[in-house]
């Protein structure tokens, strides 16, 4: 619609950040204490509750158990209030389908499933404040969740999204930006191979420009593997000063 | 615009004539374009039929490159309006309507697009989009532009084409299959055969020889790269060189017919490698040089020696010193080395000898020397222009080209012995009188008569057309005499009648082109016609599927088509070249820009001036915009001033209201400023300014090395070099933007827009409650 510039002409967008500006992101390592690891991450407003169960039995179906590595079970929920209209249907809808199936493919490239076979690893994860980068935010949280449950990953996974307005890659999209109609990349990336775990882009964007938002998705994906490391060390420090003499 | 009821430049129209109180005629005054009205009050000339169009009879719509209007122009469009008027580079061509929301995207660029459709309804036709090409003024994005109005499309050779090429490398060598050795004539070990070509020269498509032979005769041989062996009839290769029908050179690049294994390696007659030919070989008698026999045929041939012109003058003038610079005599021992170097000066000016007699048979029939000789254009490894041949003021340039142009001549007479309704020949019509006026008014100037009635006459009245004080006199005339001749075009002797083969400018009756199949689609399809001669000679079976009459018809036109458009690209790049190079210097470095220059037309408001150094020619105009005229001082500078022309048969005449006059008579030499009139949609043009009536005197140093085509040479080096320059530049700027704005990316600490929003927002959420229960 007229009037709404996702880029000002001095380079600001809607919140006042810069085209490759992250939002806030603050997250927590072992808030549910329950399940076997649970994460809490804020991004900007988006706000995703991640718990994690395993590696256990198989539950349900046994016949459905791989002889050689462990069974990634994702489920994603959004709450009824994390959207601007009350969501019906918490789970089980189209998009939570898909959502649990990505981030199952996303989690069994980087988790070391070898060294658990005939077992099961459920992730269940929960937006409760949705503002835009749902999915990363799942992402990022679901790796701290798996973190503190001590199940071996071969590296972080970090996941940030990235859009394309007038020219320019913008990093990190919110709610607003997303529903402009411009196109959405959103990207998981194992840092410190620089390997993808996931790829996926909504709506229509020219192939020049497909490398200009890779580069803005990849580098902010990699500022926030920086921070999820900075929390896990500062968690892993506070449990050794709770533990330690 | 009225009368032209929505036809484009191209159509095939029907016209009604109007009644004969309603022709117009020319106006014989100088506009900037044919955009400008023309002024009211101007008397012009002699009343020409003038008519309408009544109808289309076939659309001939391409490609045109457009540029959008500028942003001040857009505004009165009204914003966002989704359909703009678009202006086409080529003048000819109406604006054409575009619905496009990228208008302000694309200010600065060129665009292609098409034509869908012209309502009768509308005063501009309606277009689409198609592609960009590039930024105005870029280099590459303006010849992108000439090759896309020429309607000229050289994509690279395709990978099927490339899988159809012989291979050669050192692995895996090309050699001369044993099945060929049994087929053609071996003349490896017999002849001594050598080319001479420009220096730096890739495809060598001639090479020669002389030899005495047993019974005291002469043998010439004229040898062609033996291009259709490698190139099959229908092949991809084939097609793709039908398409493209010649090699086009622009002014600093050129694009090849032929995939350059070919044309530069395998086809290419390199000195010192067995290589496949098609030979003519004729007997002549060794005084009179009369042709006794001859020959046509496949053979193999390894030239000896690969000389460039200079080279070949030097030896053929006794001057032996450029013997050392000859590669392959560097790697011979004393006593050969004599032995073989006494060959090769009696070769060369055996060839001379023979050369200069068939010439002479020429002149007397009538063949006409003229500026404007086919000019080809050499690259070095830098893609800079190394060399262009000129016209030729070395003798054996006249030798090599009278030996190829016998070969086409007897070529020609073969196949249209064998195949008298499916030969491809070339014709030269004699010109129209009509076109001779201006080159007749001009030469009466100066005191000549040019006897146009026929091709030897005007030879002959060229010829003594020589101004003992001013060399330059001679050279405009040839020049007009050139523009007033038709084209010289290919065609089926199953359309023409025998008496119309005629080549008027070579003064032959049947020439054909059969010695460049590298660069020219015509001579290959000439070799195939050949081959099937030979076999039919033979009484074998042709395996050549030759053109009927009908087909090799519209070849020709689809040739004589691409000729036109390669020499229209050539002309326009080399424009383009001038203009870059004029553009930069403006008035800096005055020297550069000032030249002198020889009126050879008189307008109603200007003259036409040609600079020699540089080969422009342009207009000046004597009587400006606003009305005044230049009058200059006795020392020779100039100024505008009010007052009037007055223009005579073979001069003007400029008086200014003060009293002073001027007069600037035809072939008068004066000093012009070269500057470049920039234009946004169009080519940028030449203009000329006359600032002095005196000839421009430049040291003599200059003067000794002026030929016009080496200016041209350093003119593209120049202009090739700053673009790169630039380019170089704007790449480096691009990195330093790259690295700004990196150090934006992550979650910036400190101060940021972004995290004072965010404290502020934090503040919002404060528990202000107990504040208040204080």
């Amino acid at each position: 619609m007229a009037g709404l510039e996702l880029l000002s002409d001095q380079g600001y967008r809607v919140d006042g950040r810069r085209a490759g500006e992250l939002r806030k992101i603050q997250a927590r390592m072992g808030v549910f204490a329950q399940a076997d690891g649970s994460a809490y991450i804020e991004q900007g407003n988006t706000k995703a509750l991640a718990v994690v169960y395993g590696p256990h039995e198989m539950r349900g179906s046994r016949s459905r158990a791989l002889p050689d590595r462990a069974l990634v079970n994702c489920q994603y929920s959004m709450a009824t209030f994390s959207t601007g209209e009350r969501k019906r249907r918490p789970h089980g809808d189209r998009k939570a389908c898909e959502m649990g199936l990505q981030l199952r493919q996303t989690f069994e490239a980087a988790i070391l499933t070898q060294l658990y076979p005939r077992s099961q690893i459920d992730i269940y994860v929960q937006v409760l404040q949705a503002d835009g980068g749902n999915y990363a935010a799942c992402v990022n949280a679901a790796t701290l969740a798996v973190l503190d449950a001590g199940i071996p990953m071969r590296d972080f996974v970090c996941a940030c999204s990235a859009g394309f307005v007038d020219g320019t890659a913008l990093a990190d999209l919110s709610h607003v930006e997303e529903a402009a109609g411009g196109p959405q990349v959103a990207l998981a990336l194992l840092p410190a191979s620089g390997q993808l775990a996931l790829l996926e882009m909504d709506a229509r964007l020219h192939e020049d420009h497909l490398q200009q938002v890779l580069e803005a998705a990849s580098q902010a994906a990699r500022d926030v593997h920086a921070l999820l490391d900075r929390v896990v060390r500062q968690h892993v420090r506070e449990a050794a000063l709770l533990l330690g003499d | 615009m009225k009368a032209r009821n929505r036809s484009i430049h191209g159509d095939m129209v029907v016209v009604e004539l109007l009644p004969k109180n309603e022709w117009k005629g020319r106006t014989a005054a100088l506009c900037e374009n044919e955009n400008d009205d023309k002024t009211p009050g101007e008397s012009p000339s002699e009343p020409m039929p003038t008519g309408r169009v009544v109808g289309i009879l076939q659309k001939n719509w391409r490609d045109y490159v457009v540029t959008f209007p500028s942003k001040e122009e857009v505004q009165s469009q009204g914003k966002n309006a989704q359909k703009i008027l678009v202006t086409p580079w080529d003048y000819r061509i109406p604006k054409i309507r575009i619905s496009t929301q990228q208008a302000e995207a694309l200010q600065d660029f060129r665009v292609v697009v098409r034509i869908d459709s012209w309502e009768s309804t509308s005063v501009y036709p309606n277009g689409h989009f198609v592609r960009v090409l590039g930024r105005i003024r870029d280099l590459e994005g303006e010849i992108a532009t000439i090759l896309v109005e020429n309607s000229i499309s050289v994509a690279p050779f395709s990978e099927a084409q490339m899988c159809e090429m012989p291979v050669n490398t050192p692995e895996n060598p090309w050699k001369v299959n044993p099945k060929e050795e049994q087929e053609r004539i071996d003349l490896r070990k017999t002849h001594l055969v050598f080319s001479i070509d420009p220096k730096g020269c890739e495809d060598v498509d001639d090479a020669l020889s002389v030899r005495t032979l047993i019974n005291g005769s002469l043998e010439l041989g004229v040898h062609i790269a033996d291009v259709t062996h490698f190139v099959p009839a229908n092949s991809y290769t084939d097609i793709e060189a039908r398409t493209r029908a010649t090699t086009y050179y622009l002014a600093d690049r050129r694009y090849d017919m032929l995939p350059s294994i070919l044309s530069a390696d395998l086809c290419s007659l390199l000195g010192g490698v067995d290589r496949y030919a098609v030979s003519v070989l004729w007997e002549l008698d060794k005084n009179s040089f009369e042709i006794k026999k001859v020959w046509y045929g496949r053979t193999i041939i390894q030239s000896a020696y690969k000389l460039y012109y200079e080279a070949a003058q030097d030896l053929l003038d006794g001057n032996f010193c450029v013997i050392d610079e000859i590669p392959e005599f560097k790697e011979m021992d004393e006593k050969s080395r004599q032995a073989k170097q006494d060959e090769l000066v009696w070769a060369i000016g055996k060839l001379t000898d023979i050369a200069r007699h068939v010439r002479a048979k020429r002149d007397s029939c009538g063949a006409l020397e003229l500026e404007g000789v086919e000019v080809r254009v050499q690259l070095d490894d830098k893609k800079n222009i190394h060399d262009l041949i000129p016209k030729q003021p070395l003798e054996v340039h006249e030798t090599v080209a009278e030996c190829m142009i016998l070969a086409n001549h007897w070529v020609a007479k073969k196949i249209w012995e064998n195949f008298p309704h499916q030969a491809l020949l070339r014709q030269h019509p004699p010109p129209h009188q009509e076109f001779f006026s201006e080159l007749r008014e001009c030469a009466k100037a100066k005191g000549f008569s040019m006897d146009t009635r026929s091709n030897k006459t005007l030879a002959d009245s060229l010829d003594h057309a020589n101004d003992p004080k001013d060399p330059l006199v001679n050279r405009i005339l040839r020049s007009m005499a050139t523009q007033a001749m038709s084209n010289a075009l290919y065609f089926s002797t199953g359309s023409y009648a025998e008496d119309e083969f005629r080549h008027y400018g070579l003064a032959l009756d049947k020439y054909t082109h059969f010695t460049s199949p590298i660069r020219r689609y015509a001579d290959v399809v000439v070799h195939r016609l050949l081959m099937a001669a030979i076999s039919k000679d033979n009484k074998t079976e042709i395996k050549e599927n030759l053109f009927s009459s009908k087909d090799l018809e519209e070849l020709c036109r689809h040739i004589n088509n691409r000729n036109r458009a390669a020499q229209h690209a050539q002309k326009q790049s080399t424009e383009l070249f001038q203009c870059m190079y004029f553009k930069d210097k403006d008035l800096e470095i005055e020297e550069r820009c000032i030249a002198d220059g020889v009126i050879y037309s008189i307008r109603t408001n200007g003259v036409l001036v040609f600079i020699p150094r540089f080969g422009i020619k342009g207009a000046a105009y004597l009587k400006n915009k606003d009305g005044l005229v230049i009058s200059c001082y006795q020392d020779g500078c100039s100024e505008w001033k009010p007052g009037s022309l007055q223009r005579f048969q073979n001069k003007i005449t400029s008086t200014t209201a003060g009293g002073e006059s001027i007069t600037f008579s035809l072939f008068d030499h004066v000093t012009v400023r070269i500057s470049v009139q920039a234009s946004r949609c169009h080519a940028d043009t030449i203009r000329l300014e006359i600032i002095s009536n005196k000839p421009y005197k430049i040291s003599e140093t200059e003067l000794s090395q002026q030929n016009s085509l080496l200016m041209k040479n350093e003119l593209v080096k120049e202009v090739t070099r700053s673009v790169e320059e630039a380019q170089l530049a704007q790449e480096e700027a691009k990195v330093k933007i790259i690295q700004e704005e990196y150090q934006e990316y992550c979650q910036t600490k400190g101060t940021s827009l972004y995290t004072l929003l965010e404290e502020i927002r934090d503040l919002a959420l404060l528990d202000l409650s107990s504040s208040y229960a204080m």
